[in-house]
């Protein structure tokens, strides 16, 4: 019923259910990645630490052992051998002098005020001091029983470097996984929603062309949705047990009053012909009457009763609505003429809808017939067909005697008659049925009416008929 | 002229037995299926009037099973069922005319009649005649005693139906069907105006009146 076909997708469930699934796993392995990220952070981070920490502790037993000149000898020596080129000492006197500074060849000069920062340095200190784009110094600093404080450093990876190679990492990675996340998630979510969907399909198949022995097809599968669809089409059966049982009833019913009005009448048929008396022949022809109206009255009552339930087949064809009322019309313009009724006709062109013709005409007639039956000699009666928005609109107005506003409710009630409808032959059926008609057409009828000044039945169809 | 019935319900069996009789049918009845198909392949019948709902046999499969022996005997279907779905079936199963119960005899007269003019081909009128009306069916001319009567369309049509059946009734049901092609009973006694118009055109001024109404069964033209 949406008008936007993507506000409908994001309605839909399926899309729903593989828009949350693909949420989930992304979200799941941005979380993985970023575990993933922290722990070789770490990792990187605490073998650098190990590196720099035992450098400092060689250091520092150095300096203890041998003094500040063994300590010079040690950073001389390692500077030359290629293993060790690159740490950073630097002791550092109690007064802030510096005794001892060996830096390797790419150590720039830097603030070294950073290093002086003081503080505890009771325990180790680390600090991270930014080099270039690629590379950060990381030093290590502690306070040597002597109250010196000797610095050892060295040129680490950046980590910013890191975050940037995992970040591409991630993102060489999550493409592809995000997008056989979305698949994925559209495939199953589409999978697993197939019986909602398949019952859906089978209901509005059912309503749409009232055949009711659709079902939903069967899986031997043994999911609750799988269920839901196995349920469902038992409930059809028993439905369309029901409604089979309720047809046959009414088929029954009407089969079996047909049979004694068919003797009834045969019989005052040959009798009349063999009675010369006027009287019984009067009585005889009284009889016929009234088998008639009995007969006309149960072919309403069932037509009613038929539409009511849903079990009226409708014979649905494209039809012109103008020339099935021009044709309705035709039946009643001598009685028109006889009562020097008036009928105007306004119909678009063209006033189309998919309907049952017979039945629609029936509905028709038995608006006109009101019409022209409560309309006093000299009268007007209009007749009118207008299309708009996929919907066509017959309206009937006449200028009757109207019907009073705590009537109107009523009218359409099985054999109800007004106060002042009781002078006119008629069953009362009629109102009824043009509205179980409409209706089984899905369409609306509703009336207006002003008592003195007539009355307006207003009937509504959709173009597309009642499967639309 | 010798027609089939086969109806089960005794009393509907009776009147239209009896009454196709005194219009001059020879007539066998039969009250099953199985009888009415035995008749059926022994006799040659100019018509048949076949119930559906019969015991043993049912009407729509005796049909069928007549029209694969090529028996070709135009048959009326009777039917207790009106729908048009109904009504579909029993032509497809080979049935040449359908009529729901409950009906008047004089329309089962008269389609039985019209089934037989169309097997047997009788040349069309192109005269009708009754008293001293007559009716050209080519020029659409209607005279009454030499004078020329002026009618519309379907008081010619409706003329012209009972100068089809002279001295017999018509039925309203009838009268719907041939003059309006309607197969639907308006509330309305739209046929009582028109019957009343041609009236005063076909009697009005004329000494012998031919359009008489048998109330309860419908409009015959005799002189009264």
């Amino acid at each position: 019923m949406s008008s936007n076909p993507l506000e409908r997708l994001a309605r839909s469930f399926t899309f729903r259910l593989s828009f949350g699934y693909t949420a989930l796993f992304t979200l799941s392995a941005v979380i993985l990645f970023g575990l993933l990220y922290l722990l070789l952070a770490s990792t990187l981070q605490s073998k650098d630490h190990e590196i720099i920490e035992a450098r400092l502790r060689e250091c520092a037993a150095v300096y203890g052992n041998g003094g500040l000149g063994a300590l010079q000898d040690l950073v001389q020596r390692s500077r030359d051998s290629d293993k060790d080129k690159s740490f950073f000492v630097r002791l550092a006197g109690q007064r802030g002098s510096v005794l001892l500074l060996a830096a390797p060849d790419d150590w720039v000069q830097f603030d070294t005020s950073a290093l002086d920062r003081g503080g505890d340095l009771s325990r180790l200190v680390w600090l991270r001091i930014p080099k270039d784009e690629e590379r950060d110094f990381t030093v290590a600093a502690m306070r040597l029983p002597d109250g010196s404080v000797l610095q050892v450093g060295r040129s680490t990876n950046n980590r910013e470097i890191l975050l940037q190679a995992f970040r591409r990492d991630f993102l060489i990675v999550m493409t592809p996984t995000l997008l056989l996340g979305v698949l994925g998630g559209a495939f199953f979510a589409h999978r697993a929603t197939k019986p909602v969907r398949e019952v859906v399909a089978t209901a509005r198949a059912i309503i749409d062309t009232g055949n009711l022995s659709a079902r939903v097809p069967a899986s031997a599968r043994q999911t609750e949705l799988e269920d839901l669809a196995r349920q469902f089409n038992r409930v059809l059966d028993k439905n369309q047990a029901l409604i089979q049982g309720m047809r046959e009833a009414l088929d029954n019913v009407a089969h079996d009053l047909r049979t004694p009005l068919t003797r009834l009448r045969g019989m005052a048929e040959i009798a009349v012909q063999a009675t010369p008396d006027p009287a019984a022949r009067e009585a005889l022809a009284d009889c016929v009457e009234e088998s008639d109206r009995v007969l006309t009255m149960l072919t309403a009552l069932m037509d009613i009763t038929e539409a009511e339930a849903g079990v009226m087949k409708l014979n649905l064809e494209r039809t012109s609505i103008g020339s099935l009322l021009a044709n309705v019309l035709e039946l009643y313009e001598l009685v028109a003429e006889e009562k020097r009724i008036t009928i105007t006709t306004d119909f678009a062109a063209p006033c189309e809808a998919v309907v049952d013709a017979t039945r629609m005409r029936q509905a028709f007639a038995n608006l006109l017939d009101n019409a022209l039956k409560y309309t006093p000699e000299g009268g007007n009666v209009r007749l009118a067909c207008a299309v708009a928005s996929g919907r066509v609109t017959v309206r009937v107005r006449d200028t009757g005697m109207g019907i009073p506003p705590d009537e109107q409710p009523r009218i359409w009630e099985r054999l109800y008659r007004g106060d002042k409808s009781r002078s006119q032959r008629g069953l009362g059926l009629g109102l009824s049925l043009v509205k179980a008609i409409v209706e089984a057409h899905h369409g609306e009828v509703s009336v207006q009416s002003q008592p003195g000044e007539g009355s307006e039945f207003v009937v509504v169809l959709s173009q597309s008929g009642p499967r639309a | 002229m010798r027609v089939l019935v086969v109806e089960d319900d005794s009393k509907i069996a009776s009147f239209v037995v009896n009454g196709l009789k005194q219009n001059g049918f020879a007539v066998d009845h039969a009250p099953d299926g199985e009888k009415g198909f035995g008749l059926a392949l022994a006799v040659t019948y100019d018509a048949a009037v076949l119930d559906i709902m019969l015991p043993k046999l049912d009407g729509l499969s005796l049909l069928r099973r007549l029209r694969q022996d090529k028996i070709l005997t135009p048959v009326l279907i009777l039917s207790a069922k009106a729908s048009v779905d109904d009504r579909v079936k029993g032509l497809q199963a080979g049935g040449d005319d359908y009529l729901t119960k409950p009906f008047a005899f004089s329309e089962l007269l008269a389609r039985v009649q019209a089934l037989i003019r169309r097997a047997t081909q009788t040349a069309e009128p192109t005269k009708l005649s009754a008293s001293d009306l007559t009716m050209d069916l080519l020029t659409h001319e209607v005279t009454r005693s030499g004078q020329t009567i002026e009618l519309q369309s379907r008081e010619f049509a409706l003329l012209e139906l009972l100068l089809r059946h002279p001295g017999r009734a018509v039925t309203k049901t009838m009268i719907l069907e041939q003059v309006w092609d309607s197969s639907f009973d308006p509330q309305t006694n739209v046929v009582d105006v028109l019957v009343h118009r041609l009236r005063a055109k076909v009697d009005k001024g004329f000494p012998v009146k031919l359009i008489q109404t048998i109330r309860g069964f419908g409009y015959v033209l005799k002189p009264a």
